[in-house]
């Protein structure tokens, strides 16, 4: 099998990733404009394969502060999603839910963070459905943990989970707009190389 | 003078009065080795434990605790630095997102193995800001040994 290491993917696996990318994102749209009643778009994803440095960008938006959650994927398919939120993203949702502007992500209260984890479920699990029926593939989700750091810490999680294997990471990134306002938000879905010879086989794609 | 970026498996050494710099370690580890008569200063940014991991690929040696610390310390010995007078001061290893399933704490076991492979080269380690579940970026100044970490948490603590 030609396909063992991420720098392997021909062009064809990658526009085949992109368009699982872009079914499972406008699905999680769909689901987030409906749970905060705000008109959500989002654009063509990329499909990126990178190094750990540009990764966890260590040139220096790592410091970068977000809220992130982090969600396993078991079952036929093995990896995880994390969805990184701005203060934009968060200001949206949580004027959407409660009517009034948090302080800051450092200071979210326990009602927000619920809030923002039920957020993260709903787009992780409408991603990973849309995925699922494309494909055939069966894909479990554990909850998502939620935490707010520095957007190189919460990276450093995917980047290590894969490091044993190779230098290099691919995830499926897409940005979106929330009432026509563009957020510095991405939804990450991290395939262990594993999954995504599964993935390819599964839609008929040679690998 | 700008900072010297040590990136994500990575090290670096310098000589006073440079500052070696890492940004946001999570689970990983930051090592600054420190030879307080020369100067000379090394920063490892470690992933993952130990090398045998890697089940005979070729590895990259600064990714990991066991290969990366022996060959920064043998760089700084090559600079001037006597081992004899190295110490270190160690930071990250946190647990960045608390699942149930999360049964094998990597930053846990990073630092652990940071410990191990210091205490086989017989390099004391004077100071520790680990674990909790918070990021830390690291400040080392070789002028003066000082290691500045900076969180979201507990904002500035020097070691």
């Amino acid at each position: 099998m030609g396909l063992n290491n991420f720098e392997d993917l021909t062009p064809i696996h990658l526009d085949v990733l992109t368009e699982v990318g872009n079914i499972g994102s406008g699905n999680a749209s769909a689901a987030l404009s409906n749970m905060i009643n705000k008109n959500v778009e989002v654009e063509m994803p990329e499909v990126k394969i990178v190094s750990f440095q540009e990764a966890t960008d260590q040139s220096g938006g790592a410091e970068q502060i977000v809220a992130g959650t982090m969600t396993r994927m078991s079952g036929e398919m093995d990896g995880m999603i994390l969805l990184l939120m701005d203060r934009d993203f968060v200001d949206a949702v949580i004027d959407s839910f409660f009517n009034r502007k948090v302080k800051g992500l450092l200071q979210l209260d326990e009602n927000e963070i619920s809030a923002l984890s039920e957020v993260g479920n709903i787009m992780c699990g409408a991603y990973v459905s849309a995925v699922g029926q494309l494909s055939g593939i069966e894909i479990k989700l554990e909850s998502p943990c939620f935490h707010v750091d520095m957007m190189g810490a919460l990276m450093s999680v995917p980047v290590i989970e894969f490091g044993e294997v190779g230098d290099k990471i691919l995830y499926i990134d897409k940005k979106l707009s929330i009432n026509g306002k563009r957020m510095n938000t991405k939804l990450f879905l991290i395939p262990t190389i594993e999954s995504l010879q599964k993935l390819m086989g599964k839609l008929g794609i040679e690998v | 003078m700008s900072n010297i970026v040590v990136g994500i498996s990575d090290w670096k050494v310098c000589k006073n009065p440079e500052v070696l710099v890492t940004y946001a370690l999570g689970s990983c580890v930051g090592s600054c080795l420190y030879d307080k008569v020369t100067g000379i200063a090394g920063l490892s940014h470690i992933m993952l434990p130990d090398s045998s991991s890697a089940e005979g690929r070729t590895v990259n040696r600064m990714k990991f605790a066991d290969t990366a610390l022996p060959d920064m310390l043998a760089e700084m010995i090559k600079m001037g630095a006597d081992k004899r007078r190295i110490q270190a001061k160690i930071a990250g290893g946190a647990l960045m997102f608390a699942t149930k399933s999360e049964q094998f704490n990597i930053g846990e076991r990073n630092v652990a193995a940071v410990k191990k492979a210091l205490s086989t080269l017989r390099i004391p380690i004077i100071a520790t800001d680990t674990g909790l579940n918070y990021g830390r970026t690291v400040f080392f100044q070789s002028a003066d040994g000082k290691v500045v970490i900076k969180s979201t948490v507990k904002g500035v603590n020097i070691l």
